[in-house]
């Protein structure tokens, strides 16, 4: 049996006309002899509609009650498209996280998928052309509703492909991924191949094509992932192991994150305990902290890092949870800033990339570097975003 | 501690504001002692609304994935209940259909309760939480998820009233109880303070929406009293309960159905035909009512009955499927309707069927059908001319009539 996931984003279904557009592509894989296993999103605004709801009655709505009500997003969209594509005559089936028993952890908001029932998918899909299978979501061992957090979608489409040791094709309003936003720089090009790694540091540093977590498990299970337009047939992109390219440019991609505030913590004490502990209270309160610099000025430390600026209060109130029993040390917001970051394999073996990337931002004020084994990101004045994207887009060919 | 049902329609949770209300009205009887398990309908239009966008992509949709649908609506309105709850500080968890153990069988759409299970409902009052539970759904021993119809969270309500051996069951919508007639057509329709299950039965049988007849059935099994109220002008109320047989009193209510279909089959052979019609309608799940059978031998013998178009999908194409297979055999009556009189014992003598008919006679209403129980007399007009009919009849046999002292 040759099987195929898919997974359709919001946008792809954001109306019946996108619901019935998005049957036909599939009717037309079925065709071809393939059964698909389709997730899908929330039709276009649904989720976003729904928490304003939640948000009209407090601000800080219950996380089970808030899993309760964004799944439902996801069994609309179901429910229609397999209306859909019975109405074009392929025998279809939609399924919600209970019926799939897909299992996840039982954080409310933002579970982790465990497992799920392969059996019972594959003896589904002997009598079914197609399974439409809600994304987003999952059941815990006591049958409670989850949801996986943003982009949990993907997530979920690659376990099941990699539960199935099964391909998988991301489809949404993009036709795949760019080196550069072509909002931002229209001479971008569309990347054939790029691999896991560099998939996972665009990903994380900004470009919404696909969500990270969905990229590691790919990653763990040598899934390939492609990702194309639910809108036309133009050729998209492949995310794939390193060893399926050949040919690897020094930098593969540009990310670019607007609204950056650096944040610098004075006059700690040298105490690597207390590090550990304000990092700690960050992770768990979900704040994404980046450029993280520490110096150590034998009597105090000093400690730098970047968030995004609307998260500013949120780091606040986490910081004074470690900090308040202590005396003498001052903090520092600096905002408007953007985080600008190349990406590529090819940084391993390339030499030079560093002075590349200097020469070509010599007149852009930089105010923070950062670097790792396929990544260069800078800190920048946003006043300078569009001269400094152009420049570094020209000097790697992006 | 005794445990209360209640009940809210969509018009009750159509908006956060209302939901907020609803939220502080359950708080108050919780803080009142009782535990409460609180059953909740789709928010306003949400149900018309997720059928016009299954409309736009098939006129004939698959029954599963609308329930599949449909039952998504509920879990909106639950969850965010809960959420205005606690934001009250009471405790309270939402269930769908299935967690709350609401079996039923696989007629989609209008699917029937069979059992209801409520452990984990239990679990989670003895934990001290108000339980909010998503009317209107079940799951099925396939474990899909299934729909009960019109009117479908009141069972929902009953059901799990009953199966919880709470101490009533209050259901509350936009009117307060039950009248004599739709008010909203007949002004001069009269509150009812007291109904009998039957009563209440053979009016939601006949299309009264005030609530559902199996809701109706699961009370009377249980004997569970039933209170409809107004959820937003608290005061009057009818209480459905067990009623000892009365002297028989003449017409006690006046109810319609729109939307009905009339279907005559005529054919020689009229037995053999009516078991494939009658399977087509049992595979389509449309139930159908007022059966007649007339058997004969020749070619004029045949079957009609009338279908209420209320809960059927995608009836264009199971009509379309019907003239494929009987052609010019089958007929179809479109735009109809039927007036029934509800009142004990309405047969006993003709004196009101006969006067009735003279009455419409002189209105120039033709009458298509008539349907006589001892309970009931339907008569099947055209649609366009049910208001005008229900006015006559609750003029002359609610409004006209002497009521006689208790």
């Amino acid at each position: 049996m040759n099987i195929v996931v898919q997974k359709y984003g919001g946008s792809s279904v954001a109306d019946t006309a996108r619901i019935k557009n998005v049957a036909n592509r599939i009717a037309g894989k079925v065709k071809q002899g393939s059964k698909v296993i389709v997730v899908v999103s929330a039709m276009g605004k649904t989720t976003d509609n729904l928490i304003r709801l939640a948000k009209e009655i407090t601000p800080d709505p219950d996380p089970r009650e808030m899993d309760m009500l964004l799944t439902t997003g996801e069994q609309v969209s179901v429910s229609l498209l397999s209306i859909a594509l019975s109405e074009i005559g392929v025998k279809s089936k939609s399924l919600n996280a209970f019926q799939a028993e897909i299992i996840t952890t039982g954080n409310f908001t933002n579970a982790r998928i465990k497992n799920f029932n392969k059996e019972k998918i594959l003896s589904l899909m002997n009598s079914h052309d197609v399974l439409a299978v809600t994304g987003f979501q999952g059941i815990t061992e006591d049958g409670e509703l989850t949801t996986l957090g943003r982009g949990g979608s993907d997530t979920s489409a690659v376990a099941l492909a990699a539960a199935l040791g099964i391909d998988c094709e991301i489809f949404s309003d993009v036709a795949g991924i760019y080196t550069v936003d072509p909002k931002l720089y229209p001479a971008a090009r569309k990347i054939k191949q790029i691999t896991y790694d560099e998939m996972l540091e665009m990903a994380s540093l900004g470009a919404k094509v696909l969500h990270s977590r969905s990229v590691e498990i790919a990653k763990k299970f040598g899934i390939k992932i492609y990702c194309g337009s639910s809108f036309n047939n133009e050729e998209g992109s492949y995310v794939v192991d390193e060893n399926e390219i050949i040919e690897q440019p020094v930098v593969t991609g540009m990310s670019v994150i607007a609204n950056e505030a650096q944040v610098i913590i004075d006059k700690l004490p040298v105490d690597y305990a207390l590090v550990k502990k304000l990092f700690e209270k960050t992770a768990e309160a979900g704040l994404n902290v980046d450029m993280i610099s520490i110096i150590n000025h034998e009597q105090h430390l000093t400690i730098s890092f970047t968030i995004l600026e609307e998260r500013k209060e949120q780091l606040e109130t986490e910081l004074h949870k470690v900090l308040n029993q202590l005396e003498g040390w001052n903090i520092e917001y600096h905002l408007g800033f953007i985080k600008l970051s190349i990406v590529g394999i090819g940084m391993r073996s390339g030499i030079g990339v560093a002075f590349r990337f200097f020469k070509a931002l010599e007149n852009i004020p930089i105010k923070l570097v950062t670097t790792s084994e396929i990544k260069i990101s800078s800190l920048i004045d946003e006043n300078f975003k569009q001269e400094a994207v152009d420049a570094l887009a020209k000097e790697f060919n992006l | 501690m005794d445990l209360i049902v209640q009940k809210y329609g969509g018009s009750s949770v159509a908006d956060a504001e209302k939901i907020m209300k609803i939220a502080e009205i359950v708080a108050a009887v919780k803080k009142q002692g009782y535990n409460v398990v609180v059953v909740v309908s789709a928010m306003g239009k949400t149900t018309n609304q997720l059928i016009e966008m299954a409309n736009k992509i098939s006129k004939n949709p698959p029954r599963r994935e609308m329930d599949m649908l449909l039952s998504t609506g509920e879990r909106v309105s639950m969850a965010v209940l809960c959420i205005a709850l606690n934001e009250l500080g009471i405790d309270a968890i939402s269930l769908t259909g299935s967690q709350s153990g609401i079996i039923t069988n696989d007629r989609h759409n209008d699917a029937r309760v069979i059992e209801v299970r409520p452990f984990r409902v239990q679990d989670e009052i003895e934990k001290g939480k108000v339980v909010v539970i998503g009317g209107f759904q079940g799951v099925s021993y396939k474990r899909d998820i299934t729909t009960l119809g019109r009117g479908g969270s009141d069972t929902s309500a009953v059901a799990l009233a009953a199966a919880l051996n709470a101490e009533r069951c209050e259901i509350y919508s936009d009117i307060d109880g039950v009248y004599t007639s739709d008010p909203a057509m007949i002004k001069e329709a009269k509150h009812l303070p007291v109904v009998s299950y039957q009563q209440m039965q053979e009016m939601s049988q006949a299309g009264a929406k005030v609530l559902n007849a199996q809701a109706v059935q699961f009370a009377k099994d249980a004997q569970i009293a039933i209170y409809a109220r107004s959820t937003f002008q608290p005061g009057k109320e009818t209480i459905i309960r067990h009623l000892s047989p009365e002297i028989p009193k003449g017409v006690k209510a006046v109810v319609y159905e729109k939307d009905i279909v009339r279907v005559v089959l005529r054919s020689k052979d009229i037995v053999q035909n009516f078991k494939r019609l009658a399977k087509i309608f049992e595979d389509k799940q449309v139930p159908i009512k007022e059966l007649n059978f007339a058997e004969g031998s020749s070619e004029k013998s045949k079957v009609s009955f009338i279908v209420s178009l209320s809960n059927v999908y995608g009836w264009e194409s199971i009509k379309e499927e019907l003239v494929n297979i009987f052609g010019k055999k089958i007929e179809f009556y479109l735009q109809l309707g039927t007036v029934s009189l509800i009142g004990e014992g309405l047969n006993r003598d003709n004196t009101i069927l006969l006067d009735t008919i003279n009455l419409l006679n002189n209105k120039k209403i033709e009458i298509k059908g008539i349907t006589t129980t001892s309970f009931r007399t339907s008569l099947l007009i055209k649609r366009e001319l049910v208001e005008e009919c229900v006015k006559i009849c609750h003029r002359k046999w609610i409004e006209e009539s002497i009521e006689l002292p208790e």
